[in-house]
């Protein structure tokens, strides 16, 4: 039997349930140091739950608050009730939690943070979180939902301390890690791999050894030690410079698990009575990795390099702020030798190599406020690679018909090859409308 | 409106590439791991290394196989670990996992007999599996150098590599050890070949059993039984490798350090073994169909008459005919080769000497004595050169009579004057003709009732029992020498001219006319016997005495042997003739039989070109007196007319009767010419002169020609009576010899005078009288 790779982004645990829990993180703009003594507790901009009343039909309920402690108290909440309308069942139950931090200034120079945040942001000015910069695909994502893919932030503390003017050294910890989260999987060495939810990426169904002889292939994942797995240290430090209403430079470097896991199998050709079938005995690892990066981010551009240094990898990012409404932007990583070699042997030895995003991926996106009500926005991703050439397209139109309500349609499309990150999805473009309440 | 359409501008560049299918594709296929381009046999070593490659290349080739199934195990896994059931193999096969051709049916079949074959019932399991391959590792050795040995150098194969390859056959035979019926084994065979049930499998198991039957004590009917065939190989091997020196010696005469000693002991020894093992009650007869069916099934075209060749043995052994063989005729046959082989190894030396000394003769077959001979095997000798190495050996010998006997026979048998072109003396020559003399001595042990040491019958014209066997013996012997000959060779029957032209020699003749004349002149024309050998002799039968009915059988040893060997030596003559391209014949073949037919005339005009090569003596006397007087004329008369078959052609096989006459000829000469002047004379005070001696043979030769129908014509009847008269006294036979010195037995005062005045008869003057004979009217 020949080796036969299973998509590091297909593996999930199997008690998904946990991780529905811990939720995601939502947008977050960087904090400055605030006065003495003042504290905030940052319950993000949104946190909500969906729930799924029919195989299109989606309720979605979301809450967003914002307190502020000690000097000026002052409370504000708001409740969202989305209800939409999809021609594609494309989520599933998902419970998304948002930054929920509460950060103490200790006099100018020092500043605590205890909850739930994203580093990076913690420290830059002008750095806002995403998935397809340098950043966020070495970062753990949430890609429950394929349109909309999130970083996911840390549970800890962090600090900063001021070491010169606008020179500021910051570290931040977090005990617990959340690896990388996709639709569910369901793994069973009685029955092929199966998932409820559409955009899932089913590992390979099937073995051909030659012309005529085709097997199915089941997985048997090794079951995880989620306490262990869960219960694992991340650290992050940075050194950043912000120049005022121009720019911000960070370098930085974490250590952490692995959001994505490596897998190790061991394969057998199985017969139980008249059933003959492949099987595979996975286990996933998420082994440390030691990541160094430099970000550049301003008003009109952004700049990214990380390096990880155990899988020779360099991923590199820029996005160009051309307008207020317009950007684009690239996403790639360069793999090491190591890496290509695997690649090219895979091919020849009947592996099938997962598409990932970050392969020559070109992005833009606009946001376009056409009168006072009509918003329209829009962002396309595309790879230029040979194989993976995949390309997904996001158009939505909101109205804001109060300011409490809005009704809003969005399309997704994806197109690509057989073998392209978006292509698999190519059949499952969809149109949503909704109507969005809040109060 | 600036921005819409800047948006739309760009939105629509970038996306451009994979505009056309955004909406409604298909779903992308589901992700087949393709591994059908990486064979796993990359790279794998041809699995007939392990038993044709060297060393080096049989351990890897093994090594890899093993490897290769041993990961297969932990590859794949049925339910229980190390074990598939019958049902798990089938889905295997169902699956195409395991495949051997395009019908899955076919293959669970295959599968199925592979393992019953290899004695795995039910399910397969590791074990079992390790244990063959256990097997095969520990004799991969003996293995391969079995296989080499008989494949590459299967000439010098000895006794030691038999009981090699048996006692690597004994391993796997014990390793398998199942039993199951003929007909399941033919299956399952049939079924891995892919081939139909046939007769013709069955005729083989049929035989093969019989083989079993033959050899091993209580050997089942109907079925393979792997243990039991095992245990008597295994016996087998134990108690006849006490014959291992003779069986070299028969497997590789070519051996330049035979040592004769150790091969009669071992013979010997041989002897008593299978004495015993024969014996035995246990044992079961094979019938002589099995034996015909098998060749005819092997494709190695038994001649028709074998059926009756196998009759000797009826002469051979008491119980067994030519429709059944007994166990004991092992015995018989055993017998045969050790009289013969008691006298063949005390030749061996005389050759082994004499090809070490670079004395081989210089003969038409072995054109130059030394580059192309390679053994002493090869060795031909002259008389004369056998007689001195013989007297040098006697006294050398510390029993001389042994030696004395081989000679005597050599001595006795072979003309010093012919047939050296055609049959040179080789320690081949020397065995076939002791061969034939062992089995000469076993009928007339059969048949000599008063027991001594010869055997006769009441008169030529009574058709008796004895003749008949001699006769059935001669057939038998020369079909079967011949055909395993042939097999030896390789070569089949109908593959060239050569082998096509010489069918057993007594084929399409006057086979019982023929074969009487030769036995008849067996003792008195074709044996060379020295004076005292002659005087036992003829006081034993009282032939010159007239006392004893004329043409009578006597044949005593020397014989028998000389019969068998002129007989025998008819079908190499006939080879030679036609394979020799200085002779000019015109030949023809008959297009259904294939028969060889020769155009008379030419067999006729070239009668002075094949005395000259086959009968120098007869050649050179013949042109001494006119050979178109002589040997011509008389070869016409002697000479069938053509048969129906073609107009002027005769049948090859017609050439013996040159032969035999050419060869009874100059064996009056031979055996009457006792100084050894080559030629006959008178002599007054002796009453058995070398004339008398001559006349008496040549009158009874001659009669019996016409007696036997070989001669027919007009006067053959008046011929006889005037014979008769001339021999019927010894004032008569005066006639007679003055006859044969003149060559013509109408002037006979002039002979007397001739006779009177010491002219020699010569063969000449023996053909013009025999011409004279065989055209009167």
């Amino acid at each position: 039997m020949k080796k036969i790779f299973i998509w590091p982004r297909f593996i999930l645990f199997p008690s998904f349930l946990l991780l529905h829990l811990l939720g995601l993180f939502e947008g977050h703009t960087g904090r400055a140091f605030g006065s003495p003594f003042t504290g905030e507790f940052d319950f993000g901009h949104r946190a909500y739950a969906t729930l799924e009343s029919s195989q299109n039909l989606i309720l979605n309920l979301g809450a967003e608050s914002k307190t502020e402690v000690w000097q000026r108290p002052r409370y504000e909440a708001l409740v969202y009730s989305d209800i939409e309308f999809a021609t594609q069942n494309r989520l599933g139950k998902n419970f998304d939690l948002g930054t929920t931090a509460y950060r103490q200034g200790l006099g100018d120079y020092l500043l605590f943070s205890f909850g739930r945040f994203y580093p990076l942001e913690e420290f830059s000015e002008y750095y806002e979180k995403s998935s397809i910069d340098a950043v966020g695909i070495n970062w753990s994502v949430n890609e429950k939902n394929p349109s909309l893919v999130r970083p996911v932030g840390w549970l800890g503390i962090g600090s900063r301390v001021r070491l010169y003017k606008n020179l500021t050294l910051g570290f931040q910890y977090s005990p617990l890690f959340i690896p990388t989260l996709g639709p569910t999987i369901v793994y069973s060495k009685d029955d092929a791999p199966s998932s409820e939810s559409p955009f899932a990426r089913l590992p390979p169904a099937s073995v051909k050894l030659d012309a005529e002889t085709q097997l199915p292939l089941r997985i048997a994942l090794d079951e995880i030690d989620m306490r262990k797995l869960l219960l694992q240290d991340q650290f992050f430090a940075a050194l950043n410079y912000t120049y005022p209403e121009l720019f911000s430079l960070s370098l930085f470097a974490w250590d952490s698990p692995s959001p994505t896991p490596t897998t190790t199998t061991t394969e057998m050709l199985r017969v139980s009575g008249d059933d003959v079938y492949i099987l595979v005995n996975a286990t996933a690892a998420f082994p440390r990795r030691q990541r160094t990066g430099v970000a550049l981010s301003s008003t009109f551009i952004d700049m990214q390099a990380v390096y990880e240094q155990a899988g020779g990898l360099l991923t590199l990012s820029s996005a160009l702020k051309l307008y207020s409404y317009l950007q684009i932007g690239f996403l790639h990583t360069i793999r090491g030798a190591q890496n290509n070699d695997a690649g090219d042997s895979g091919e020849e030895s009947g592996e099938i190599v997962s598409p990932l995003l970050d392969e020559k991926m070109a992005w833009i996106s606009a946001s376009l406020p056409l009168f006072y009500s009509l918003k329209l926005s829009g962002r396309l991703l595309k790879n230029m690679n040979v194989v993976n050439d995949g390309a997904s397209l996001n158009l939505t139109a909101q109205y804001d018909f109060t300011s409490y309500a809005s009704i809003y349609s969005t399309l997704q499309l994806f197109a690509g090859g057989d073998n392209s990150y978006f292509g698999t999805w190519r059949n499952l473009d969809f149109i949503t409308t909704g109507v969005s309440a809040r109060w | 409106m600036v921005k819409i359409i800047f948006l739309t501008f760009l939105l629509i560049t970038f996306a451009s590439c994979g505009l056309e299918r955004w909406w409604g594709e298909p779903a992308a296929p589901v992700p087949i791991i393709d591994l059908s381009a990486t064979s796993a046999a990359k790279g794998a070593p041809p699995i007939t290394d392990i038993w044709e490659g060297s060393e080096e290349r049989s351990k890897q080739a093994f090594e890899h196989y093993k490897k290769t199934i041993n990961e297969l195990w932990s590859k794949v896994e049925g339910d229980k670990k190390g074990v598939f059931t019958e049902r798990e193999l089938r889905a295997l096969i169902n699956e195409r996992v395991i495949k051997l051709s395009n019908d899955a049916a076919d293959d669970i079949q295959k599968v199925m007999a592979v393992k019953s074959l290899l004695g795995i019932k039910g399910a397969l399991k590791k074990e079992r599996l390790d244990e063959i391959f256990n097997w095969i590792d520990s004799s991969r050795n003996d293995l391969r150098r079995a296989y080499q040995k008989f494949k590459n150098d299967s000439a010098n194969v000895l006794f030691g590599d038999i009981k090699h390859a048996i006692n690597v056959g004994v391993g796997l035979l014990n390793l398998l050890n199942w039993k199951k019926s003929n007909s399941l084994f033919l299956q399952e065979i049939n079924i891995l070949l892919g081939a139909e049930n046939s007769e013709r499998d069955e005729k083989v198991m049929h035989f093969a059993e019989e083989v079993m039957g033959l050899v091993c004590p209580r050997y089942p009917m109907g079925k393979i039984d792997l243990p039991k065939l095992s245990a008597c190989l295994t016996s087998a091997v134990s108690e006849f490798g006490v014959g291992e020196a003779w069986f070299n010696y028969q497997l590789k005469m070519s051996d330049n350090n035979h040592d004769g000693v150790a091969i009669t002991e071992s013979l010997v020894a041989l002897k008593s073994v299978a004495q015993k093992w024969f014996k035995n009650p246990q044992l079961r007869p094979i019938t002589t169909d099995s034996i015909i069916e098998f060749l005819e099934i092997m494709e190695l075209d038994p001649p028709d008459n074998l059926k009756s060749a196998f009759a000797i043995v009826e002469e051979l052994n008491g119980r067994s005919s030519r429709k059944i063989f007994f166990p004991e005729i092992v015995l018989d046959i055993l017998e045969v080769f050790f009289k013969e082989h008691r006298e063949i190894f005390k030749v061996i030396p005389i050759f082994q000497e004499a090809f070490k000394n670079g004395k081989c003769e210089v003969t038409e077959r072995f054109p130059s004595a030394v580059p192309p001979i390679k053994s002493w095997a090869d060795c031909a000798l002259s008389l004369d050169e056998i007689k001195k190495l013989y007297i040098k050996s006697t006294q050398q010998t510390a029993n001389p009579q042994n030696v004395l006997h081989a000679f005597g026979t050599v001595k006795s048998t072979v003309s010093p004057s012919y047939a050296r072109s055609v049959r040179p003396i080789t320690p081949n020559f020397i065995a076939n003709l002791l061969m034939l003399k062992s089995i000469s001595a076993h009928i007339i042990f059969i048949f000599d009732n008063d027991r001594d040491g010869s055997i006769r019958s009441a008169s030529e014209h009574e058709k008796n029992e004895v003749l008949e066997v001699i006769q059935q013996c001669v057939v038998s012997v020369d079909t079967l020498t011949t055909y395993i000959d042939r097999l030896k060779r390789g070569i089949k029957p109908k593959q060239s001219l050569v082998a096509e032209a010489a069918p057993p020699p007594l084929d399409g003749l006057n086979l019982e006319g023929i074969s009487q004349v030769a036995v008849l002149a067996g003792s008195d024309i074709l044996v060379i016997r020295d004076k005292e050998e002659r005087m036992i002799f003829e006081k034993i039968f009282s032939n010159f005495t007239n006392l004893f009915p004329r043409g009578a059988v006597n044949l005593d040893l020397a014989g028998v042997t000389a019969v068998m060997s002129l007989i025998d030596s008819f079908g190499d003559y006939r080879q030679k003739l036609l394979d020799s391209p200085e002779f000019t014949l015109k030949t023809w073949k008959q297009p259904v039989t294939e028969e060889i037919f020769i155009d008379r005339e030419s067999l006729l005009k070239n009668i002075p070109a094949i005395l000259e090569k086959f009968f120098p003596d007869t050649y050179r006397n013949c042109l001494s007196v006119g050979m178109k007087k002589s040997c011509v004329p008389s070869f016409d008369g002697v000479l069938p007319d053509s048969g129906p078959e073609k107009e002027g052609y005769v049948e090859a096989s017609s050439f013996d009767l040159i032969v035999l006459v050419a060869s009874a000829i100059e064996g009056i000469r031979n055996s009457c010419d006792f100084n050894n002047s080559g030629d006959l004379s008178w002599a007054l005070f002796d009453g058995r002169d070398e004339l008398d001696c001559a006349f008496t043979r040549i009158s009874h030769a001659s009669k019996r020609l016409i007696d036997s129908k070989v001669i027919e014509g007009a006067g053959t009847e008046t011929t006889k009576a005037i014979l008769s008269l001339f021999d019927s006294t010894f004032v008569t036979r005066t006639v007679g010899k003055a006859a044969l010195v003149t060559g013509s037995l109408k002037r006979p005062l002039r002979g007397t005078w001739n006779f009177i005045t010491h002219k020699e008869a010569t063969i000449g003057t023996m053909y013009l009288l025999m011409n004279e004979l065989v055209s009167s009217e």
